[in-house]
């Protein structure tokens, strides 16, 4: 009887302490996740008027979309389950999805394909009556699992006149 | 069968010693604007970042390039501007960079 309580305690001990070393782990990895990786895919430097980038206002602009990783997330919903049947219509429903999301693209699939569209209104809403230039344009992704954000960075000088 | 493995030993050396040295390079993106007649005083900057296990957490290293290339024509205009994006990888998965260069030419008093 005796052994049998050291062994359920042992038992007991050992899943607790796994337990622990798990969350330890989680705890450490939860800031570098939260935080994300920036993935830089594309800049470029447009043309410089030098007496706007010195002496104008400098402004930036941040545009972004959620990006969601479908490849990840059919990953994730496998191992939620142990159901087989579950986890064949998983990977099935994730393997039609990416037969239409081919061809070549910088970061993850986004649900508005037109979000950069207001890059324009917003860099004549930073200077509306002065000279810009200065431009440099930068398309990035902060990924995090499953989802990132598809960003398009825009840093760019207003001159006043 | 001693000596063999030595020398496979130190063919493989050999060999991540050379690959570790080599590194690859690749171009990521590249824009050039509209090239102007006046050709005389080329302009330069750089931005440069080291990953290490690709951890990389913003790229605001590229923000200033524009004011990296004003300063050196304060007087002018900075045209036909090529800017090269490329990725660098030194050893796989240890060690990678990211290379922004960007070059025009400075025309005065435009």
């Amino acid at each position: 009887m005796r052994h049998h309580r050291a062994l359920r305690f042992l038992h007991d001990f050992s899943s607790r302490l796994r337990f622990a070393r798990i969350t330890v782990v989680a705890l450490s990895l939860t800031p570098m996740l939260l935080s994300g990786c920036a993935i830089m895919h594309h800049t470029q430097v447009g043309e410089i008027d030098s007496q706007a980038v010195l002496k104008g206002r400098r402004f930036e602009i941040l545009i972004s979309e959620t990006g969601v990783n479908f490849d990840e997330a059919a990953r994730v919903g496998k191992a939620l389950t142990q159901h087989q049947q579950t986890r064949d219509d998983i990977g099935g429903v994730a393997g039609i999805i990416s037969l239409f999301q081919m061809g070549p693209r910088t970061g993850n699939q986004v649900f508005s394909p037109m979000y950069a569209d207001k890059a324009f209104d917003l860099i004549r809403k930073e200077c509306p009556r002065g000279v810009v230039s200065g431009l440099v344009s930068i398309r990035e992704t902060a990924k995090y699992p499953v989802v990132s954000g598809e960003i398009v960075k825009i840093i760019g000088y207003c001159r006043e006149t | 069968m001693k000596i063999q493995t030595s020398k496979l030993l130190f063919s493989l050396g050999f060999m991540l010693l050379m690959g570790s040295q080599a590194g690859c390079v690749h171009l990521q993106s590249l824009s050039q604007s509209t090239i102007p007649s006046e050709r005389t005083q080329m302009v330069r900057a750089e931005a440069y970042r080291f990953y290490f296990l690709m951890f990389n957490f913003n790229n605001d290293y590229v923000n200033d390039m524009a004011e990296q290339l004003a300063n050196q024509c304060p007087k002018g205009h900075v045209k036909g501007v090529l800017t090269k994006h490329e990725g660098i990888t030194y050893f796989p998965i240890i060690a990678h960079a990211t290379r922004v260069e960007a070059r025009g030419y400075c025309v005065a008093g435009q």
